[in-house]
Parts: structure tokens; sequence; C-alpha cells
């Protein structure tokens, strides 16, 4: 008998029909229940999880760790840790909102359409309660006119609701997000999918544009500086065309740079680099998505949405 | 029984939208040649995200019975989450001129099965020593079904053990999945040629595995 055929009758005892039932919900539960447009994020960066999901998330997580662990990478170079402790104490520094306030930020991103189409920006221009007992806004602009399958969210406003139940990941001025390098470290790794540095670095790239209270946002870059595997690239530049000196970090053929002005330590954007060509990402060298983060300040009041502005929770 | 040419199995040609089934999306069910293709439901989920749903309920059961065939049902349930999960999260950059998702899916199985090599190995060893297989034992319940494998089934399941993964990757993606080579090759983001080189490889090993006699048939029809 054919060697093919004896593989294909092996554990060929294995049903067609198994339940799907508690496999769509833990992916319905992750996939559908995030905001669609209240805030956008980088193709490759997982969506940070609400809070009921969370704890399954942990569950998953452990489940996979359990099985393979893949040696971690060497702890980042003492360079990496000078770059980000500067970078801190510039953030640090900054004023600290009152809680009726709100934090205004704009974004800006440069990614292709879908199926590795044409480039195209988006603006993101984000006003955030800071006690998340105000309605916010998040406003959106793209810079082309998309077609129906170029996968462009439209143009356009979300209200942001007041905060309910919010998970201290997602709300940093909420939550109990810990000041501290190595408690931050420990509360990012409950989050995503991968090897452990894999996900601190994941969740902590995902918090490093989130508005956030100064302390919090040191201890993060300070955070960053612990994670293994992180490295130091002397030139990079973000979506608004500014220079700097950047932290990175290589998974899964992607080099993803978090970009710091040079004299003054601000940050100020990211960029995402592929470094083996495939026909999924495209040639090496090639640019995936970078962003910019152009202004952050601190607003006592937010624009009233334009008409037709959808809905989003906070 | 004649064999198959490998690069295109006889299977029924799956139609454009899979098993027809009730979709509360609000496409039609039971009109195969009416219901959207893969790339369609994926392109119309960028803009209204529950659209995926279709795509999970028309895939999920075959990635469901590949993935437990080769881990078993534990971390089944999770993986295929997590399969669609990434697939969802990616479905910005899916290219539209591919019709069918599956490739895509498996591909990205693969990965997330890859993280659980040891266990499958462990298990495959298992079954190779004459032990029960911890994979198929929920599904066999008589006792006197629980037969031990047979000397062709442990000398076949050591033999995969001892494959090296991206080879063990391919050969199940082509026996398991029935995958084609050029799917497996999409899935796998390798060239053709290369599945097809290394399901060359693999099919001497298994042969050496399991010690058959030389098939004059078979020699003239192998490719």
């Amino acid at each position: 008998m054919d060697e093919l055929t004896l593989v294909e009758r092996l554990r060929s005892e294995v049903p067609g029909d198994l339940d799907v039932a508690a496999a769509e919900r833990r992916w319905r539960d992750r996939a559908l229940a995030a905001p669609a447009r209240a805030r956008r994020r980088r193709a490759r960066r997982p969506l940070l999880l609400s809070g009921v999901a969370a704890a399954a998330c942990a569950g998953v997580a452990a489940t996979v760790v359990a099985t393979y662990q893949p040696a971690d990478p060497p702890p980042p170079p003492a360079a990496v840790a000078a770059l980000l402790d500067q970078a801190a104490d510039r953030a640090g520094a900054d004023p600290v909102p009152r809680p009726d306030q709100f934090v205004y930020q704009d974004l800006i991103e440069l990614r292709r359409t879908a199926g590795k189409g044409r480039w195209y920006q988006d603006r993101n221009q984000s006003w955030v309660s800071v006690d998340g007992s105000r309605t916010g806004l998040v406003r959106l602009k793209n810079s082309i006119e998309a077609g129906p399958d170029e996968g462009v969210p439209p143009d356009g406003d979300s209200v942001l609701k007041p905060c309910g139940q919010v998970p201290p990941i997602e709300r940093p001025y909420l939550g109990d997000v810990p000041a501290d390098p190595d408690a931050l470290l420990r509360l990012l790794v409950t989050e995503g999918d991968g090897p452990r540095a894999a996900r601190q670095w994941e969740a902590a790239t995902d918090l490093i544009d989130r508005p956030a209270p100064p302390a919090v946002r040191a201890a993060l870059f300070r955070a960053i500086g612990r994670i293994p595997g992180v490295r130091l690239a002397s030139d990079s530049v973000d979506a608004a065309g500014r220079h700097g000196v950047a932290v990175t970090r290589t998974r899964d053929g992607v080099r993803e740079e978090l970009i710091f002005d040079t004299a003054t330590h601000r940050f100020l954007g990211t960029r995402d680099i592929v470094t083996r060509s495939s026909d999924q990402l495209g040639r090496r060298g090639s640019t995936l998505f970078s962003s910019a983060l152009l202004r952050t300040t601190i607003v006592d009041g937010v624009p009233k949405p334009a008409p037709g502005a959808e809905v989003s929770n906070c | 029984m004649p064999p198959t040419s490998r690069s295109s199995p006889v299977r029924p040609a799956p139609a454009p939208a899979g098993a027809p089934a009730a979709d509360p999306a609000g496409e039609p069910a039971g009109d195969p040649s009416r219901e959207p293709t893969d790339a369609a439901l994926i392109a119309a989920s960028r803009t209204d995200p529950e659209r995926f749903a279709a795509l999970f309920r028309r895939h999920a059961p075959a990635i469901m019975r590949y993935t437990v065939r080769r881990l078993g049902q534990d971390p089944a349930d999770d993986i295929v989450a997590e399969t669609f999960l990434v697939a969802f999260r990616r479905r910005g950059a899916y290219d539209a001129a591919r019709p069918d998702a599956r490739p895509w899916l498996y591909g990205i199985a693969t990965n997330l099965i890859r993280r659980h090599r040891r266990a499958e190995v462990r298990a495959l060893r298992a079954l190779a020593r004459g032990g029960a297989d911890p994979v198929t034992e929920p599904f066999t319940d008589a006792v006197e079904d629980r037969v031990h494998a047979g000397a062709r089934s442990q000398a076949l399941a050591g033999a995969i053990a001892a494959l090296p993964a991206a080879q063990r990757e391919v050969l199940l993606l082509v026996t398991w999945a029935e995958l084609t080579y050029d799917e497996v090759a999409e899935a796998l983001g390798v060239p053709s040629g290369t599945v097809r080189s290394r399901m060359n490889r693999i099919r001497r090993k298994l042969r050496d595995a399991l010690g058959d006699a030389a098939d004059p048939h078979r020699e003239a029809h192998d490719g």
C-alpha cells in the first residue's frame, strides 16, 4: 500500500464534526468585543484585550507557554537602557492633568491598503477623558479616497462613551497600572501570544502612544529596556519624516522600531521593517508601517462630533 | 487503487463557498454558486467585522479536525480560536486574489501548532512503541476497538516523529489537510518546488521506515 495512503489513514478516527462552539466563543470574545474604531492598531500588533477576555487569555497563554519555551534572547546591551532612561526622565517630567481634563493626541500612521496596495496616511486625533467620566472623541481622516475592497476604515468621528468597567492596561490613567518597571513588566506579560519577552514587547509597544500618567510612561520606557532581545538602532524615521534613534526588537521577520528624538529623547513614533523577504510581507528592508505622534497635550474640552459620528466604548 | 497525483489529489472540487450552511450574516444557504468566496467574506469583514464569523463557521471544523489529529483535544479549542483571531487581525492584508482562504488559515494554524512540537513528538513516539494513541483514544469507545496500532502504523508513527518539523508539516498538510502542493507552498510561504522535493524525501524516508519491498507498479507512478 502507498505510504501516503497509510499516513492518510493514521488517526482518521478523529471525526470531522467536532464541536467548535467553545473555540468560536473564545474567538468571538477576543476578536469582536474590542471597539472597531476607537483606536487604530498597527497591522501586526494584537488588539489589547478587554477585561472579560483577559482572564481567558491568561489561561491560553499559560497553556501555550507550558509546552514549548524557546530560549530567551540575551538581555539588551547597556546603550539601550541608557537611552530609555533618558527617555523616561524626559517623559516623567511631563505635566500631570487634572481628572476632569482630556489628553489630546495627534497621531499619524502610514500604511498600505489591503493586499499590499497603495500607501496612505491616516490621521488619528483623539481626546481622551483623563478620569473616564466624560465623553471623548476620536477623529479619523485618511489621505486617500479608498475603494470598498481596500480595507481602509472610513473617515469620521467616534464618540468615546464614559468608561464603565475597563481593565487598567486599556486606560492607564484609570486603573492600577504600576509606575514601577518590574511590576509593569509582570503585568504586561499576561497579554498576547508567544514567548514571554515577545508578549512583553507587544504589550509595551501597544501602550507606548496611549495617554498615561507621566510616571507610568517613564516606567514603561525603563521596562522596555529590560525586555530580552531589544537592540539599539542609530537611525530610524517616523511617519512624519523625523529622524531619531530607535530601540528595536525583531520577531517573525519584522523589526519593530520605537523612535526617539536624538537630542531631547522625546518619543517620536514607530516603524516596522521587513527583515526577511516573504510573499506575505515583501522584500527585506522594506517598510511595513510607520507612525508619528505629532502632539500630546492636556486640554479642557472636546470638539463637537461631526454628524453621523459612531459611538464607541471608552 | 490507482495512485493519484499528489499535486492535485482526487477530491470533490470545493465550491467557492465550501459547505453551505445557515449564515446569520445574511448569505443564502444551500446554493454554493451564490455564496461568497472566502476572499469576499474577508473583504466585507474589514468594515463589518461580524462577517468574519461566516469564515469561522466555514473552516473551523476542518482546522479543528486537523489540530486534534496532530495534538489531541486539549490544546485544540485554544489553537483554533487563536488561528481565527490571528486571521481576523490580519484580514486587512489578505490577498483578494486568493478566493480560497484555507492555505492561509492552515498556515496560521501550523505556526501555532509548532509551539507544541515536543508534545506532538512525544505522543507519536508513544504510539510507535506500541502504546495507546492519546489522540484517538477519546474517539474509540468500545474496549474491543481499542486495539493497539499494528506494526505498520507503529513504524509509520515513529517515522513521522523522526521527521524534521518542516517536513512533518508538509507531509501532514498534504495527507491530513488535503492541500495541494501549491496550497501547501502558499500556507508555509515556500516555493512549490520546495514542497515537491520535500515530499520526495519524505516518501523515501517513510518507505525505508516501513521496510516495504519495492513495488514495481508504485515506482512507475511515483512523482
